[in-house]
């Protein structure tokens, strides 16, 4: 979790920096992609912290899902239908969930710890 | 608390530097002037600019080259033969402009000639014959579709030339042209033709008033130079 965050932290730094801008054609393409990549990266927290991360997945996932994300855009553009909302739903429960177990792996660890603790202070 | 630094947890954070540089990248922090705009706005926009751009280049190009002429001029101050090469290179080129020099080039050849007979259940009439104006039309069709050089019956058409009706005959600038009308014009000859071809242009008009018009695409065409007067009697060079 604190890697996460450091690494976004770094990264917007690295981004005003750069200065890089996007043109307006792909905003929609790249606001659609950066939901996938948050969904990924929550994925891959509370993997990690159940310890049943694997690389692999996590990169293709984080990859392929902004990819696919985008071509919806690009296909609800052309069909007249906003099917990006479906990605954004499914991003967005996703995204929930995910927070809703690394929030319980966290404060069970931490109810774990403070025990340990506790028990080493009445030795 | 010791924090691991596994291979997982690198992944993480550089996936999550990788999130927070496209979403500043996105995201406008500087209050940039940004407005959304709709598709058909957005290609408005775009093609005004990339227009704009053009422009830009070719002011650029402008300044070059007389920059450079300039340079030319400034360096063979003393060889004087060079310089007057100079001018004539550019007198050249103004006469080309001018008309006065003959041109050769890829173009477009039509021949349009008076009606043979009225239309249907009419008479010969007024449309059925070539008028000043269907000249000077087809002329302005011609410049529109991007010809670069236009003679009628061997005549050079200018800024100046111009055309009215002398009954059985039409003035084109101070000579007498009767039907058939040879009008030979150097330009990409596909554009030409099928610029002509077109619904709402003069050409089709005139075949519509059962004038007999005929349009040839060809790879060489030679136009010769302006040969009448070309003196100014009331324009002069600004100081």
């Amino acid at each position: 979790m604190i890697f996460a965050i450091i690494g976004l932290i770094i990264g917007i730094v690295l981004g005003f920096l750069l200065n890089i801008n996007i043109p307006m054609k792909f905003s929609p393409y790249i606001s659609i992609a950066i939901i996938a990549c948050i969904d990924s990266i929550f994925g891959a927290i509370s993997a990690n912290l159940s310890k049943t991360f694997r690389t692999d997945i996590f990169i293709s996932g984080f990859i392929g899902n902004a990819i696919l994300a985008a071509l919806l855009v690009y296909l609800g553009d052309v069909l007249g239908i906003p099917i990006y909302i479906a990605a954004v739903i499914l991003f967005g429960s996703r995204i929930f969930n995910n927070f809703a177990i690394i929030r319980r792996l966290l404060l069970e660890r931490a109810k774990f710890n403070k025990r340990w603790s506790d028990a080493d202070e009445d030795k | 608390m010791q924090m691991k630094i596994n291979k997982s947890n690198k992944v993480i954070f550089f996936a999550s530097m990788f999130l927070g540089i496209i979403i500043v990248m996105n995201i406008n922090f500087w209050g940039k002037n940004r407005m959304l705009l709709s598709p058909e706005d957005y290609s408005e926009a775009y093609n005004k600019r990339n227009n704009l751009y053009n422009e830009i280049s070719h002011m650029k190009e402008e300044y070059y080259n007389a920059y450079k002429k300039l340079d030319i001029y400034k360096a063979n101050d003393e060889n004087k033969y060079s310089v007057i090469q100079e001018i004539q290179k550019e007198l050249d080129k103004n006469n080309l402009l001018f008309g006065i020099e003959p041109v050769e080039g890829e173009g477009v050849k039509i021949i349009v000639n008076d009606a043979t007979t009225g239309s249907f259940g009419e008479y010969y009439d007024i449309y059925s014959v070539i008028h000043d104006y269907d000249i000077v039309e087809l002329v302005n069709d011609l410049k529109n579709a991007g010809a670069e050089a236009i003679s009628i019956n061997g005549q050079r058409i200018i800024y100046s030339s111009y055309s009215y009706c002398g009954g059985s005959y039409i003035n084109l600038g101070g000579t007498k042209i009767v039907p058939p009308f040879y009008i030979n014009a150097i330009g990409d000859k596909r554009v030409l033709k099928n610029y002509l071809l077109l619904n709402n242009t003069h050409f089709k008009e005139l075949a519509l008033r059962r004038i007999r018009t005929e349009i040839y695409e060809v790879d060489h065409i030679r136009i010769p130079g302006y040969t009448g007067n070309t003196k100014f009697q009331y324009m002069h060079e600004t100081k």
